[in-house]
């Protein structure tokens, strides 16, 4: 009867803390509804690929060889070998996502660009810390706040902590509402967070205007961003198919059943890159760090380059508009609309931070090809 | 020596990645308002879709 004690000599505590790991994520997604929808199979995913000689990954059986596991086959086949679960996952979000308050005001587009300088600093930084050039460059992009877009970049380039960047990337997103105020009170003044923006009178945007932006976008990134053009063209894809007109049917079936069904899978098949050799290492600890200082050194650049146009625009713009430039939508946008209600209950900037942040959807996909073209270009 | 060589490509990638981000932007701007002009004159006037 010695088989039935097998499994429990070989747990190791490495495997007690991916343990933990797992059951910390599940509560951040049950009991505080922190982006539940990954937290949840992600955790799960943890104590499952972590149980010792677990049959949801590859293992050589005596007599029998080698037998494939469902979660390993499905991480080979889903991301590894083509990417292809987050790149089908940006069809759902661009079908979800409408552009019409950057239509009011394109310009805001450059907010987006400012509010990335946390993915380079990061890079830097993970840099002087010792990661490699393409570790650092997979881990720079936790700043893009965007999932799809880091799981497929630190795929891309191979890196070893994935699953470290993964968790950390999804965690800080739900954490938006924490980390941005707080380093908006460090860098504005009451005065700042009170500056009253007019607000734009919105016109009806043609149908036109949104069925050629999608396509305009993906050729102008593509051109610019080779590297960006899967990131980018299928995102634009599933905004066309919303925009259209013609494919209710399609956009619906890209906004619920096939955004739910690749989140569901997701988060289980990334649970692979949870394993207790390669995720319990002092170089975790650091990425979790990295992360903070990613999403911290975004906000900031938004802000203090929103502060910087003030300097020469006569109608002030509240510089928390900044803040907003980066991807996690509407998350970022609710938070600056609820500070500023917060200081000043007549000052609605609801329509200004969703432009921002849409617009930041389009940069972090921008910015991410740029890395990847940069590093790849590097590594030659 | 590496070391060193990998935090001067990753300040040239900073540099580098935020003009191309701030250019991109910046074409994206130009061009949605392009593409707003254009479809709003007068003989391309249609009914909005929503």
């Amino acid at each position: 009867m010695d088989f039935l004690l097998d499994g429990i000599r070989a747990f190791t505590w490495q495997q007690a803390v991916m343990f933990a790991v797992g059951f910390t994520l599940i509560w951040l997604a049950i009991k505080k509804q922190c982006e539940p929808m990954l937290l949840l199979p992600m955790g799960f995913g943890a104590i499952l690929v972590n149980i010792p000689f677990s049959g949801a990954l590859n293992q050589v059986l005596p007599g029998v060889g080698e037998t494939q596991g469902a979660i390993q086959w499905l991480f080979e086949v889903g991301i590894e070998s083509s990417e292809i679960l987050p790149l089908l996952l940006f069809i759902g979000i661009g079908a979800m996502i409408d552009f019409s308050p950057l239509f009011q005001r394109p310009i805001y587009f450059v907010f987006a660009a400012a509010a990335h300088f946390g993915i380079f600093a990061t890079i830097v930084l993970a840099c002087v810390l010792g990661f490699d050039l393409k570790d650092a460059a997979a881990i720079g992009i936790i700043g893009a706040a965007d999932g799809p877009t880091t799981i497929l970049v630190a795929q891309v380039l191979q890196s070893k902590y994935m699953g470290a960047i993964a968790v950390t990337a999804y965690s800080y997103m739900a954490l938006v509402p924490i980390i941005q105020p707080a380093v908006i009170y460090l860098l504005t003044s009451r005065e700042e967070r009170r500056i009253r923006m007019e607000p734009t009178k919105d016109s009806d945007i043609p149908r036109s205007v949104r069925i050629l932006f999608p396509i305009a976008v993906t050729i102008v990134v593509g051109l610019i961003s080779p590297a960006a053009v899967s990131l980018i063209g299928f995102l634009m894809f599933g905004n066309l198919i919303r925009e259209c007109g013609v494919l209710e049917s399609l956009s619906r079936t890209a906004q619920n059943e096939l955004t739910n069904l690749i989140t569901l899978l997701l988060g289980i098949i990334i649970a692979f890159t949870l394993k207790a050799d390669q995720f319990v290492t002092r170089d975790t600890v650091m990425i979790l760090g990295l992360g903070l200082f990613a999403f911290v050194c975004d906000t900031a650049a938004g802000l203090l380059f929103a502060k910087f146009l003030n300097l020469f625009l006569s109608k002030k713009i509240n510089p928390m508009i900044g803040a907003t430039g980066i991807s996690a939508f509407p998350m970022s946008a609710r938070v600056i609309h609820k500070l500023a209600m917060k200081e000043d209950p007549g000052n609605i900037l609801i329509m200004q931070a969703v432009s921002a942040n849409v617009a930041g959807q389009i940069a972090s996909v921008a910015a991410s090809g740029l890395v990847l073209s940069l590093v790849l270009k590097y590594l030659q | 020596m590496e070391h060193a060589e990998n935090v001067r490509i990753s300040l040239t990638i900073m540099w580098q990645g935020m003009l191309g981000l701030f250019i991109i932007t910046i074409v994206m701007a130009w061009l949605t308002s392009t593409i707003i002009k254009f479809c709003k004159r007068p003989e391309n006037k249609e009914t909005p879709s929503d």
